[in-house]
């Protein structure tokens, strides 16, 4: 018998949730045939079968979310069908199959339980960190002050709410971006951008673009933008190794889109944007949306992020805060083009303009530097005709 | 006027006495009734004598055979007269040490028979008078009966439960035992060892029944050469008495005729607790009380702890239950939430059992990896010619979690509780494995057995 375990999917992924078997127990698969679908932090992929060989065992249930080397499955591959049993020796030392649902071992000291007791921890919902995936008393310290889980039973009387599981998508965004605020230190500054340049730059472009069939948005012009900053300010074009407290910096860029989709927010990324002119920009864009929307994205869509943005302008939204997309250092938030009044000289005149804003983690740069930054983006943004220069 | 109790215990044994005197640590006002003897079954009829007269023969058996390889000379001849007041002594001993921890921690003990009215009453009677108590709380810890057999009951002279056993003052001849559980392998051991003829009749295919077979077939070999016949699957037909013994027929069509005849096929509750119906404390099918894991009964107020509540019989595991109890009287929150009650048989070799079978891992649905390693390759084992014995350690397949620990070997009542603990700390194989463990010990097959597990034993030959 042969344990077939999830494999190491790249990208850093360390665990996935079962979304649907593509086989069941006692069918024959063939060496590559896709297993099972499992959704990752980034992407859906499918899983082929590492053999050949009859599925003796589904070991886990859609919706499990499973880590990166647990068993999902046990096979019979044909080479061990055709080979004999072993013969038991006196010191035998061999592993059984389960026959049953596993039940579920809860590894706790018995003070860590006592505590748990007083603390009305349940423990099978803490996940342990000690050695072995045993719950320590700091995991149900951390237990215990979590708000509850949604999924908590109330009483029937209360029933003026609908009660939806964390699942899926969700779940991965929520740990996302749990895990972006933990560990990084963001801060977010703001700039206004006086768009007059900028709007009627895009407007000549759309008729171009319009001949070739391609719709165009002020993002690729802010992407352009970001890589000329960027390429001043290469801090922000980087990510943190948590493990080796490095920050990785890089030349090339690849910026992750923020795309709502009817699952929930996906950010596929453009790769080499500085190679890519305005109109190839607005077409990957738009491809890499109408994938996001329709969940086919692929892993290399999602991975190899350097800088992400998020245009919540596009929906209409003013200014926001955006989370880091981790482990990149920082996130550009476009708020809406408006009309707004301003002044210049000593007048007060009205023209069109746009809120960014501008989250970092502060571990990697200070304030100062991001501002110098800010203020070469808005340059760049207010008089495009620099970025030729 | 009705004295008042914040705790009424009934029953002295290593539930009752060890609840009674928690109660009291904790502060509560705690009473203690005791029909008979304080200590209870264990103390006076039970683990203690029974291992005064186990360790008994060890020693003579042991002196037997240095006579018979002749490095000790002269003739032996058990006295168990002499024994008996030896026994009674021991008993005596920590009858006193109980009675004097109970009033040290200000629990007051009467000896008495306790009726319990209702979930705050208590019905004492002396010798002489009647009282009621009034009880915010009453621990019930009365314990068990020998069961007996419809085809040969009882007469408390030739056929014989284990409390009569342990108090014989002449050796029996020729004994048969009933049950070949722990309580009649270890007297039947002992006998033997101390020169009866010794026939096991047990009912089901395997000895000690729910211990991993691999330990029940190394003590059945070990009798055997002590020259026990062992009969599995089989009981008591008929009997009848002569003159010249007890004919007794067994359902293999095997016939013996015995001294004594002891039965050991179990534990049953006692016709006092049917009353309790009666009050609404629930019982089980078998008519054990009924608790959840705060040793709480149906009725409020109302617990139950040890051989009361059914399976397994062990004092230790009373006494936990006991401690609980306690706890949850005084508002702690506390919870019979062992992971591991440890089994402890004075057999030869003695077993040391904890947590699941290897059978009883793999059907509540665990990958399980299991290993063994033999006191054959062990240096103590070997030096002390104990080569007949074997850890075996059932973990589960992934983590290497251990699930179960299973010992056959000297010492193995003593050894067993570092694999308690093991289980109770979560430890997987890699854990005992890299535990030093002293040299040269029997205790080291447990580590050499968790090597086993990972595959990288030191002292046993690669597959």
């Amino acid at each position: 018998m042969t344990l077939l375990k999830l494999p190491d999917i790249g990208e850093g992924i360390s665990e996935g949730e079962i979304i649907r078997w593509l086989v069941k127990e006692g069918d024959f698969v063939k060496k590559y045939q896709p297993l099972v679908e499992v959704m990752t932090v980034k992407v859906n992929v499918e899983i082929p079968s590492p053999y050949e060989g009859h599925v003796v065992k589904l070991l886990a249930r859609e919706g499990q979310v499973v880590k990166v080397g647990e068993p999902i499955a046990e096979i019979q591959t044909s080479q061990e069908e055709t080979e004999a049993p072993p013969t038991p020796r006196q010191q035998a030392t061999q592993t059984v199959k389960p026959t049953k649902p596993q039940e579920q071992r809860i590894l706790a000291t018995p003070a860590v339980r006592k505590l748990a007791r007083e603390l009305g921890v349940d423990l099978s919902t803490v996940k342990g960190t000690g050695p072995g995936g045993r719950i320590t008393e700091e995991d149900v310290r951390k237990a215990a002050s979590a708000p509850p889980t949604i999924t908590a039973t109330k009483p029937e009387a209360l029933v003026s709410e609908e009660r939806i599981p964390l699942r899926g998508l969700r779940r991965m965004i929520a740990e996302r971006l749990v895990k972006s605020v933990s560990r990084a230190a963001p801060v977010t500054i703001f700039e206004y951008i006086d768009a007059t340049q900028l709007i009627r730059l895009r407007d000549e472009a759309r008729q171009m673009a319009e001949e070739r069939g391609v719709k165009i948005t002020y993002l690729p012009f802010i992407m352009k933008a970001l890589v000329k900053s960027l390429g001043e300010f290469p801090l922000l074009n980087a990510t943190v190794d948590d493990e080796k407290q490095e920050i990785i910096v890089y030349k090339h860029y690849n910026f992750g889109v923020a795309v709502d989709t009817p699952e929930g927010l996906l950010v596929p990324i453009v790769k080499n944007v500085e190679s890519k002119d305005v109109i190839t920009l607005a077409v990957e864009i738009s491809e890499l949306a109408d994938r996001a929307r329709r969940g086919a994205l692929k892993l290399e869509d999602v991975s190899g992020g350097t800088f992400s943005i998020t245009n919540y302008g596009a929906i209409g939204g003013l200014n926001g805060t955006p989370i880091i997309n981790y482990p990149e250092v920082a996130i550009l938030g476009v708020g809406r083009v408006e009309k707004r009044p301003a002044v210049e000289g000593d007048q007060l005149i009205i023209r069109p303009e746009i809120t960014l804003a501008l989250t970092f983690d502060h571990r990697v740069v200070d304030g100062a530097y991001v501002s110098r930054f800010m203020n070469r983006l808005k340059r760049y943004l207010e008089n495009p005709a620099f970025m030729i220069i | 006027m009705t004295e008042k109790y914040d705790a009424v215990v009934v029953g002295g044994g290593p539930g009752g006495y060890v609840c009674a005197i928690r109660l009291g640590q904790l502060g509560k006002k705690t009473l203690l009734v005791e029909e008979r003897e304080l200590g209870g079954e264990c103390t006076n009829a039970g683990c203690i004598p029974s291992k005064v007269i186990i360790s008994f023969a060890n020693k003579f058996h042991e002196a037997k055979k240095l006579i018979n390889d002749g490095s000790l000379l002269g003739e032996l001849q058990p006295n168990l007269a002499k024994l008996q007041e030896k026994k009674d002594k021991v008993i005596q001993r920590l009858r006193d040490g109980i009675a004097f921890l109970l009033k040290s921690n200000g629990v007051k003990i009467v000896k008495g028979h306790a009726e319990i009215r209702d979930s705050s009453s208590v019905e004492i009677t002396t010798s002489g008078s009647r009282e009621m108590v009034s009880a915010s709380n009453i621990v019930i810890a009365s314990g068990t009966a020998p069961t007996e057999l419809p085809s040969i009951p009882f007469d408390g002279k030739h056929v014989i439960s284990f409390a009569e056993a342990l108090s014989l003052r002449e050796l029996p001849k020729r004994l048969l035992v009933v049950g070949g559980g722990p309580i009649g392998l270890e007297l039947g051991t002992a006998y033997s060892k101390l020169g009866s003829e010794v026939i096991v009749v047990e009912l089901m295919q395997q000895l000690l029944p729910g211990i991993e077979p691999e330990l029940a077939r190394i003590v059945k070999r070990s009798l055997e050469k002590k020259g026990v016949k062992i009969h599995l699957g089989t009981t008591v037909e008929n009997y009848r008495k002569n003159g010249d013994g007890l004919h007794v027929n067994l359902t293999s069509g095997d016939r013996y005729v015995v001294d004594c005849v002891l039965v050991a096929v179990g534990k049953r509750p006692t016709k006092w607790l049917e009353k309790l119906r009666d009050l609404g404390v629930e019982l089980d099918g078998k008519g054990f009380i009924k608790v959840d894991d705060r040793m709480r009964t149906s009725v409020d107020g109302v617990y139950a702890i040890g051989d009361v509540t059914g399976p397994p019989f062990l004092a230790h595991r009373a006494s936990r239950q006991g401690i609980v109890a306690a706890e949850v009287i005084a508002g702690q929150n506390a919870v019979f939430d062992n992971r591991a009650i440890p089994n402890a048989i004075f057999t030869d070799p003695e077993i040391g059992s904890v947590g699941y079978t290897e059978a009883e891992a793999r059907g509540s649905g665990f990958s399980v990896t299991s290993a063994r390693f033999p006191l054959s390759a062990l240096g103590r084992g070997v030096l002390e010619d104990e080569t007949e014995g074997v850890v075996k350690i059932v973990a589960e397949g992934e983590s290497g979690s251990i699930l179960g620990i299973h010992i056959a070997a000297p010492h193995a009542t003593e050894l067993i509780n570092e694999a308690a603990l093991a289980l109770e700390m979560a430890a997987t194989a890699e854990d005992v494995g890299y535990t030093i463990h002293a040299h040269p010990t029997f205790a080291e097959s447990i580590n050499e057995a968790a090597h086993a597990v990972l595959r990288r034993a030191i002292h046993l030959a690669p597959r």
